[in-house]
């Protein structure tokens, strides 16, 4: 009886843990509120900004006030320069943005605030001709909201220079302020009803909040050879997707959210896994391969023989695990760059680390 | 116009017999005095400050002890030479008048003023002493004195090729006649005659006056003669140069006289009213009129006879030191007269010297002064530019050092240079890597005045008080700014800068001071590539430490 009971604990888990570990990264604001990376422009990667994305055009480093503080100079006509900021309705409702410029008046900047980052921009703020005065603007989201792209756009020939952009969630300033909406929310954005989202599913959670999914983990709506699981991750600043996904797909140590979706069938601390307790293991211990990995019979003891599954070298008799190399996040999420995983207080994204071997067999 | 007074100068040669005889003279020897005062000095030279003073007190001093009548001296201050010419012109003309009518003529000429060793300087134009010589021993007075208060002023008698006296042990009575010329020069053909700020008068001057007011009479005949002048004034003006910077100053009598008999300067016995300095007295001895707050005599008074200072009637405290305890007497002066009662004077240890009255008791003229000042940080254009940035300004005060030289040109006013230094405090701005650090601090270079008011005369009330300066000069910005990758990058602004406050002050008797006060100081010379610049400073609480010597 006892060992059933484990066992449902540890079925339901993983879901807990998987949106637990979520929780704890998605929304994004420093200690002082900000939810920009590189408010000052400061950083710079050879000739282009570390922290922003050149959307179009040429950007260069030039002084401010003083010649070692330096701005941005949108140069060509049309040059646009964004960041995505993982800030959620969690962080705040009431945002703000304070930037100081030098815009001549043969030129046009705006500043464009794209909610879920979907490219469409929900509003634009025009910085006025000024030779270095600070501007700061107010704007109110309306809650749930995912994520918001900021756009410095340049329109004409003059000269444009914008230097100490931060935006910040505000305590104060809103008020009376339109909100903003970013339209239907999609999977892994928040939401409080179903009506927010896009698919029109709002699975609650107590630990992440609720969150848009494409079905509901608590009824059987998918399809016969289908099973209601964790998608491919999605943006850094989103929960992983769930949706329908194929029934036994995926491969030892994926992230899954029940059994179903694990070709071993069983998906232990939202990971596919070869076990759940160590009486399953035949003598050996049922433990965790790697941070966030699969758990396995034996695992790091090199006792796999040729054939049996691995999740990385130490786990095989003869060291040798083959398969495709397992990239994650810190959260478990599969990852490519450190840009696919959510940020760290610092608001950087990252880091994206090869942990072992996905699906992985003993030579 | 000038009004001669005769009187028989036989008379006084008979006063000389004896202090009965120093009475009203008889008239029948024309006497005239020129007086001339000229602070202002040639090209290169500092203005004087008592020339022209001096000339108003030898004027007063001939007039009430001499036996001139007001009419008959000629005072001139800051007069060019041809103005000094056409006086001289005049007297020629009166003397030659009264010789003419069969009168003996005696006249005094006075000078003080800069000269070299062969002219004397009347502001920016001069006067040859050849010129001068002969212009006055043209005029056919039967007795020319001539009395000149300037540096190397030793020099004229050389032109007419007169002997030089042998210091003070030169008995000029042997050689004294009533007629002929006699020179009294404040200083030797070489030297540089020298001013008193405590005695508000030259040296020499100053003493001479003295002697004439009675202190040189050392005969006791109630008469000073010219050769009794000479001793009195050689040996004070001596000590009291021999302690200073320039040296010794060694007063010079130079005679071409006929006859026998003293030549007398003053008739102290016949004045209005004297005080008499009991024989029993000793020390440095100072007489100060309490009205006029001015010194009247200033000499060392030696135990044994009676010596008398003619005066103006009124009120007096004379101060004698000795023996380390400092004597206090109010002396009133009617008619005739009034001894000093040393009973009836307060005594008491001196504790602290005071400068004043030309004491022994050296002036402290020089003044290093460190300080240190803390205050906040002026905001303007600049500092809202850095705010504006997202830069914040760090927690503490601006604070700084300085360092002051200063020159006591007058007992309220001092002169110097200072350098100072200030640092601000450091502005920072977060970023992903390292914040930005911004801090800058000034330093400055430039003169200063201060005017100084002391709490009172004596003690440490005369070495406390209150104080006003003001400064300018170069100002010398650095800023410093660490950047996100610790790259530092300095920069280095110039211009002007100016400083004042105020404050108290107290001073010690070895010469260790301390002062507090306020300060504003004002250098805008910080800019920025936005165009604004920042004026270092504002308002500073300041302390400091301070040595004179």
């Amino acid at each position: 009886m006892q060992f059933r009971r484990i066992q449902q604990i540890r079925r339901f888990l993983p879901t807990c843990i998987v949106l637990g570990a979520a929780v704890s990264q998605l929304g994004a604001s420093d200690c002082d509120g900000g939810i920009t990376r590189d408010a000052g422009f400061d950083l710079w990667c050879g000739d282009l900004l570390c922290a922003w994305k050149l959307e179009r055009g040429d950007v260069r480093r030039v002084p401010t006030w003083h010649t070692a503080d330096s701005g941005v100079e949108l140069t060509s006509e049309g040059t646009a320069i964004e960041q995505f900021t993982p800030v959620d309705s969690n962080d705040g409702t009431c945002l703000r943005f304070d930037l100081i410029s030098d815009v001549a008046e043969n030129a046009q900047v705006e500043l464009g605030v794209d909610i879920y980052g979907d490219g469409s921009i929900e509003r634009s703020f025009s910085i006025p001709t000024a030779h270095w005065k600070p501007v700061s603007f107010a704007f109110a989201v309306r809650p749930p909201f995912t994520g918001i792209r900021f756009d410095i756009a340049k329109r004409g020939p003059g000269h444009a220079v914008v230097a100490r952009m931060r935006a910040f969630v505000a305590k104060t300033g809103c008020e009376g302020v339109p909100e903003l909406t970013g339209g239907p929310a999609p999977l892994g954005a928040l939401c409080t009803a179903a009506t927010d989202c896009a698919s029109a599913i709002c699975t609650p959670n107590v630990f992440t909040g609720s969150r848009c999914t494409g079905c509901d983990p608590s009824q059987a709506t998918c399809g016969a050879q289908e099973v209601c699981g964790l998608a491919e991750p999605g943006p850094a600043e989103r929960a992983v997707p769930i949706t329908c996904v194929a029934k036994a797909a995926r491969e030892l140590g994926e992230q899954c959210l029940t059994g179903a979706e694990c070709a071993t069938g069983i998906c232990n601390f939202g990971v596919c896994s070869t076990c759940y307790v160590d009486a399953t293991c035949g003598g050996t211990t049922c433990s965790q391969a790697y941070s966030a990995g699969p758990f396995l019979c034996g695992a790091g003891a090199h006792l796999g023989k040729r054939g049996e599954p691995c999740a990385g070298n130490d786990d095989c008799a003869s060291g040798t695990c083959s398969g495709a190399a397992r990239q994650q996040c810190l959260d478990g999420r599969a990852c490519a760059t450190d840009a696919n995983c959510p940020v760290d207080p610092d608001l950087k994204p990252g880091p994206c680390t090869t942990v072992g071997v996905q699906g992985g067999s003993c030579d | 116009m000038l009004r001669p007074l005769a009187f028989t100068f036989g008379l006084a040669a008979a006063l000389a017999a004896g202090p009965a005889h120093a009475q009203a003279p008889e008239p029948s020897v024309a006497m005239y005095a020129l007086v001339v005062g000229s602070n202002t000095g040639g090209p290169g030279q500092a203005a004087l400050r008592y020339s022209e003073d001096d000339a108003h007190r030898m004027a007063a001093t001939l007039t009430e002890l001499g036996g001139y009548t007001a009419d008959a001296v000629d005072v001139i201050v800051h007069p060019t030479p041809d103005i000094l010419r056409e006086h001289l012109g005049t007297l020629g003309t009166r003397v030659a008048a009264d010789r003419a009518a069969g009168r003996q003529a005696r006249i005094l000429f006075y000078y003080s003023g800069h000269a070299r060793s062969n002219a004397i300087d009347l502001g920016p134009d001069e006067l040859g002493l050849g010129e001068l010589r002969q212009r006055l021993f043209a005029i056919p007075a039967t007795l020319t004195v001539v009395v000149l208060d300037a540096c190397q002023s030793g020099a004229f008698s050389r032109i007419k090729g007169a002997q030089p006296a042998a210091d003070f042990s030169f008995n000029s009575r042997q050689h004294l006649d009533a007629s002929g010329i006699a020179v009294l020069a404040s200083s030797s053909g070489s030297e540089l005659s020298q001013e008193s700020v405590e005695l508000r008068s030259s040296y020499f001057t100053h003493h001479l006056l003295v002697g004439l007011r009675g202190a040189g009479d050392a005969d006791g005949d109630g008469q000073v003669s010219i050769d009794e002048a000479y001793r009195y004034a050689y040996h004070q003006t001596l000590l009291a140069t021999a302690a200073t910077a320039v040296g010794g100053q060694h007063v010079s009598l130079e005679v071409d006289l006929k006859g026998h008999g003293e030549v007398p300067l003053s008739f102290p016995r016949a004045a209005t009213a004297s005080i008499e300095l009991p024989g029993a007295l000793e020390g440095q001895t100072m007489v100060e009129n309490k009205r006029a707050r001015t010194v009247v005599a200033e000499t060392y008074k030696a135990k044994g006879a009676a010596v008398r200072i003619a005066v103006a009637p009124g009120d007096y405290q004379v101060l004698v030191r000795h023996a380390g305890r400092l004597s206090r007497c109010e002396i009133s002066t009617g008619t005739g007269v009034a001894t000093l009662e040393l009973d009836r004077c307060t005594s008491e240890a001196i504790v602290v010297a005071a400068n004043k009255g030309g004491f022994t008791e050296p002036v402290r003229a020089l003044r290093i002064e460190l300080t240190g000042n803390a205050g906040g940080e002026r905001k303007d254009g600049f500092t809202d530019t850095l705010g504006a940035f997202g830069y914040k300004q760090g927690t503490g005060l601006t604070a700084g050092l300085a360092l002051d030289a200063l020159w006591r040109f007058d007992r309220r006013l001092w002169f110097g240079g200072f350098a100072s230094i200030a640092g601000a405090p450091e502005w920072t701005l977060p970023t992903e890597r390292q914040p930005l650090r911004f801090s800058w601090s000034t330093a400055t270079l430039g003169a200063m005045a201060r005017a100084v008011q002391p709490f009172g005369d004596h003690g440490l009330a005369s070495r406390s008080g209150a104080y006003a300066e003001l400064g300018a000069g170069l100002g010398i910005g650095s800023t410093h700014l660490t950047d996100q990758d610790d790259q530092r990058t300095d920069e280095r602004f110039f211009g002007w800068a100016t400083t004042m406050g105020g404050g108290l002050y107290i001073e010690g008797n070895r010469g260790f001071g301390f002062s507090l006060g306020y300060q504003f100081d004002y250098a805008p010379v910080i800019n920025n590539l936005t165009g604004d610049t920042h004026a270092s400073g504002g308002h500073r609480l300041s302390a400091g430490m301070s040595y004179a010597y």
